[in-house]
């Protein structure tokens, strides 16, 4: 992430916008990463747990996203960019939430699907239309207050569903 | 066989993601195009673009179907059958990545039903949109080979960016070798036309790259049959590549004779613009229109393929198609008053604000909006400049005081006083 990052900035061809392809896509990795890590083996450990796993799932994802965050910290020897780390971490709540929201429909394998066509399509569509539309919120300016909003919100509607009730399952997906 | 195959379509998750893909196929394509006009140039480069999405989901579904068809248990339950075990995994990929594949086709479908019946020229450009076609099998396909050697669950989305960014970093750096990559020969317009044979080779050389990757997976399996193929994927890849190389220089093709339609302003054009022409003509002989009746230029008008070269003493009025009827309007109003020594669009110095307000005046007796090419980005979003954002109160108290002339007497002082606003020389006690 960090070597596509330096290749597009010393390009000089894109200016303070250079981070954009790297803070729209990286953070799509980190939540992946994330996000399939969510999915319990079983319900047998699920009902004999001590305690509800909704805690632990909460705990782990918080402790995930932070370790995600710190891969895009190097971001920030970028100085001058629009769009660095702090629009890579909001991204990368954003994402995560998405994945954690798409879980409870499309169980925990499938889980990627959403941020990966959202995020690309977002860079595309955006990169092609330049429309500033907060649908593309993931490709706004770090100070974007809309995009912020949008991201944390998701993250906390991710979090909400994974605290709740584990991703769900389908009758006939077999486990890794 | 095929009744397998239809069993791993129907089982794969991919089929939910097909309106969406279908969805945003549609979205790009007729984002990358111009939909005024129905241009037959346009449709292959766009569908290759789209290649910039749909190809890294198809590789994303195919890498986790390899994840999961490499699970232990099942290695162990496909040792025992019959057939070659990696023929079976391959068709279950073909089941992921023909669902992205039926995406493709379906949109190619509605564009060429909605293009077709406008279309007055020329034809669509087969080589690329098969070439579109080959590409997401090939993603699919690179994505299976990377899930089915090395299976976890992450494997298949990570292949997936990871195409991704280097599709984008071909396109965004310009490379001489970008046609390797499907989304990088450039929209044409109708009087260029790309490498001849271009999007041929690109089939070669997607087609070379899905060969290789399945006997790649058939050689780690032990298929003997793999290693001719994969030799055979080589050959290909090697001369495609040899063949892509150059790059996707375009040139410029010998242009048919132009249709010309009589009226007040006889209007000449490209035969493939026919279909969006009348409102492109409609903005442009209303903007010139008061020039034409002042006599200071001809009555007829001829469209260029390009931004219309600045001429001192114009024999007829350049146009350019691009862009809908309020930046036609701009466009021809700005090229009507401008020299190469005096340049309005490009706010010249030398430039007063009573000849940006005659230049203003034509866009907007023409009915159309001056701030139509600036775009306003503020906290609400984007959205179209409006007069009070490109223009100043004096400038649109000129404007205003121009129009409440009778018509009499603004084409008398436009035949009077053409020359010096085309040479900057115009100043506001020029103005009537």
């Amino acid at each position: 992430m960090y070597a596509v990052a330096m290749l597009m900035v010393r390009s000089d061809s894109f200016g303070d916008q250079a981070l954009i392809p790297t803070v729209v896509i990286g953070p799509i990795a980190l939540a992946i990463a994330v996000i399939s890590t969510v999915d319990d083996p079983s319900d047998e450990i699920l009902r004999a747990a001590p305690f509800r796993l909704g805690r632990a799932r909460l705990g782990h994802v918080l402790g995930l996203v932070v370790l995600a965050a710190l891969v895009l910290l190097p971001l920030t020897t970028f100085p001058d960019m629009v769009v660095s780390a702090p629009a890579g971490i909001r991204n990368l709540v954003g994402y995560t939430g998405l994945g954690l929201v798409a879980s409870w429909f499309t169980a925990g394998r499938w889980a990627w699907v959403p941020p990966v066509v959202y995020g690309l399509g977002a860079l595309t569509v955006e990169g092609a239309a330049r429309s500033g539309h907060p649908f593309f919120w993931p490709t706004r300016p770090n100070d974007n207050l809309t995009a912020w909003l949008i991201g944390v919100a998701l993250f906390g509607l991710g979090l909400m569903a994974c605290a709740v009730r584990r991703p769900i399952r389908f009758e006939n997906e077999a486990s890794d | 066989m095929l009744g397998v195959l239809w069993t791993q379509m129907w089982r794969s998750p991919a089929k939910w993601a097909l309106p969406f893909l279908v969805g945003f196929e549609w979205w790009i394509v007729n984002e990358l195009r111009s939909p005024e006009f129905a241009l037959w140039s346009q449709i292959g480069p766009a569908f290759l673009y789209s290649i910039l999405v749909v190809g890294p989901v198809a590789a994303a579904f195919a890498g986790l179907r390899a994840s999961a068809e490499r699970r232990p248990s099942l290695d162990d339950l496909m040792m025992t059958t019959a057939r070659d075990p990696v023929a079976r995994q391959w068709v279950a990929a073909f089941g992921d990545v023909s669902w992205v594949a039926v995406a493709y086709l379906v949109t190619l479908g509605s564009v060429v039903a909605v293009v077709a019946p406008r279309a007055s020229w020329g034809g669509p450009d087969l080589g690329m949109l098969t070439g579109g076609f080959l590409a997401v099998w090939t993603c699919g396909l690179l994505g299976w080979l990377a899930g089915w050697l090395l299976p976890s669950r992450i494997t298949g989305p990570i292949t997936g960016i990871g195409l991704y960014v280097l599709m984008g970093l071909a396109l965004s750096f310009d490379v001489t070798w970008r046609t390797l990559s499907p989304s990088g020969p450039e929209i044409l317009r109708p009087s260029e036309q790309i490498r001849p044979g271009l999007g041929w080779w690109q089939v070669v050389w997607f087609t070379a790259l899905a060969v290789s990757a399945v006997s790649v997976t058939g050689l780690v399996a032990r298929s003997r049959r793999s290693r001719w193929l994969l030799f055979a994927g080589g050959s290909l890849a090697v001369v495609a590549v040899i063949a892509l190389a150059p790059g996707d220089e375009r040139s410029l093709i010998d242009d048919p004779p132009q249709i010309c339609d009589q009226g007040e302003i006889e209007v000449c054009y490209h035969p493939a613009f026919e279909s969006g022409m009348p409102e492109v003509k409609e903005a442009m002989v209303r903007t010139v229109s008061p020039l034409v009746q002042a006599g200071v230029l001809p009555p007829r008008a001829v469209m260029q393929n390009d931004s219309p070269a600045l001429v001192e003493d114009p024999e007829w009025i350049s146009f350019s198609p691009w862009g809908g009827p309020d930046q036609v309007s701009i466009d021809v109003a700005n090229w009507a008053l401008s020299t190469n020594d005096c340049l309005p669009m490009v706010e010249d110095a030398s430039v007063s604000w009573a000849h940006r307000a005659i230049t203003n005046w034509l866009v907007i007796q023409a009915g159309h909006n001056p701030g139509a090419a600036v775009v306003i980005t503020d906290e609400s979003g984007t959205r179209e400049a409006t007069l009070e954002d490109v223009l100043d109160a004096e400038t649109l108290a000129t404007i205003e005081r121009f129009s409440d002339l009778p018509h009499e007497q603004r084409i008398s002082w436009l035949a009077d006083n053409f020359d010096a606003l085309r040479h900057c020389e115009i100043d506001p006690d020029h103005l009537p």
